[in-house]
């Protein structure tokens, strides 16, 4: 039996024998009383997706998942395809069924596959994500002197962040894929 | 990540205009500690811990405040009538980003002779005092939104169809089935009414709302209303997320002890460490006149809101996610 408490993004929660997948979680600490894990959660089989609130003390069975490192290969409309570099064996996830992640792919990315009975469900992605800069405008001149001023960059998937000022084409950055911002230049 | 010159120049400003509202209202600023010995006894809790030791090798057990309430309430205890003060509070077990950070700014004041109803006012003036100091035109909806009082009966009576005044726990079981909601055969009374509450009304708090009266056994340190089936406590949420958590506070230290040891008692079944109860607390606790307000509000959680932003981590300098 696990705890709420240890609900993570890609958690595959068993509720009555109905498996579902965890998309989103917060904790929520009331004033008084005990304290909740709110999560969204989609049903593996349906599809359907559904808030649920657990209490911290509750006890819940977590489906035993398997996180696969794979790269991603393609997409080919609502599929996206990625493949064990071990044994060359490919999955496709739909498009529905990773939407969060969808921005930040490019060709080649490592990321955890959720493997359930031979069956990819999702995919979770590192948390921090290096690509290029394939474009922004030089900084202009001054704003560098106060320091972190903000600019539009396009990254070589086609991504749209803010960076500092100081970044220019070429650069090659770190982006935090759970908030799709600018974390750090990576030298 | 947003300019930290922005973060920095925000957040001056909005300390600045506390401090100037409560001194234009003869409150005191005092500073407390954030080392105690007893840290907060809320169930649901967890201070981070530590060891004090003296020069000579004695050694206390000692925590990080959650709250600066005990400190706040033993100077109410002394005869002081209107304090308020700005600290840093702790909680460990936190989400890091969101809404949660372990290490936040928390400012809570207090005024003997009043009630929730006038510090729900006062809370309001001080916010809009605050907003007029942050002037930015993109907040503009934000700032125009005006604040409603609702009380809890009468949220449950509009959302759930259930009265509050003789909801039993049964009661709450049914509207919790009858919504589709997840409930476990341990549930108590506070823990389907939060359930219900966490689905059911708290996604329907837009703009600025003041929740009043909550159930007694969600009463925390509040006196109860005169019919004895709430607590005189209040939530504020703007834009759906809860800002400050105020009271009609409890001055009965018989009532006081006994909550203490419930709380005690909670803690021990959670398998969390029982702190010990503060009996300097106590032995002041009748000397705070009746009716005394109460409010603690999380001032990082403000300055969000006030700057649309949604994310803790965009408000503060050195958010956890960049130090652990």
């Amino acid at each position: 039996m696990s705890s709420p408490n240890d609900i993570k993004k890609g958690t595959v929660v068993n509720i009555n024998g109905e498996l579902w997948l965890v998309t989103y979680f917060q904790r929520v600490s009331p004033g008084k009383g005990s304290s909740f894990v709110r999560t969204k959660m989609k049903n593996i089989k349906t599809g359907k997706v559904q808030e649920t609130n657990f209490k911290s003390a509750e006890s819940l069975t977590f489906e035993d998942v398997q996180y696969k490192k794979m790269q991603y290969l393609y997409n080919d409309g609502n599929l996206y395809t990625f493949m064990d570099n071990t044994t060359y064996e490919q999955v496709s996830i739909a498009k529905a069924d990773m939407e969060d992640s969808i921005p930040y792919l490019k060709e080649g990315l490592e990321a955890n596959v959720v493997m359930h009975e031979g069956q990819a469900l999702s995919v979770t992605l590192p948390q921090k994500v290096e690509y290029f800069v394939v474009y922004t405008e030089p900084a202009v001149k001054g704003d560098t002197a106060s320091g972190n001023v903000l600019k539009e960059a396009e990254l070589d998937n086609g991504l749209k962040v803010r960076v500092p000022s100081f970044i220019t084409q070429g650069d090659h950055v770190l982006i935090n894929t759970d908030t799709g911002e600018y974390t750090e230049r990576v030298n | 990540m947003r300019p930290i010159g922005n973060i920095i120049h925000e957040r001056q400003m909005m300390n600045d205009s506390i401090r100037s509202f409560f001194n234009s209202r003869g409150y005191l600023e005092v500073e407390t500690p954030i080392l105690v010995q007893s840290p907060g006894m809320e169930p649901n809790l967890s201070p981070f811990e530590t060891i004090v030791r003296e020069s000579n090798g004695i050694e206390h057990r000692a925590a990080l405040i959650t709250s600066p309430e005990y400190s706040m309430k033993k100077l109410l205890g002394h005869g002081l009538e209107k304090i308020f003060t700005i600290t840093k509070v702790f909680r460990n077990d936190e989400t890091f980003g969101g809404n949660h950070n372990p290490e936040f700014s928390m400012l809570e004041w207090y005024q003997q002779g009043a009630d929730y109803q006038v510090c729900m006012e006062e809370t309001e003036e001080l916010i809009e005092l605050v907003k007029f100091e942050i002037r930015n035109p993109k907040y503009e909806e934000i700032r125009n939104t005006k604040f409603e009082k609702k009380r809890m009966r009468d949220l449950f009576l509009q959302y759930i169809k259930i009265d509050l005044d003789n909801a039993d726990c049964k009661m709450l079981f049914d509207a919790c089935a009858s919504h589709g909601i997840h409930t476990t055969s341990n549930d108590t009374e506070s823990d389907l009414f939060y359930r219900l509450f966490l689905t059911k009304i708290e996604p329907n708090l837009s703009g600025n709302v003041f929740v009043y009266d909550y159930p007694k056994y969600q009463a925390s340190l509040s006196r109860l209303t005169s019919d004895g089936k709430y607590g005189e406590r209040f939530e504020l949420y703007m834009n759906g997320l809860e800002l400050c958590n105020g009271f009609t506070e409890l001055t009965d230290e018989n009532e006081q002890r006994k909550r203490f040891e419930e709380e005690a008692q909670e803690r021990k079944q959670a398998g969390k460490t029982i702190h010990p109860i503060d009996e300097e607390l106590l032995s002041l606790l009748p000397s705070v006149r009746t009716p005394t307000f109460g409010n603690a509000l999380g001032i990082d959680r403000l300055h969000m809101i006030l700057t649309g932003q949604t994310k803790i981590e965009d408000v503060i300098l050195f958010p956890a996610s960049s130090l652990f």
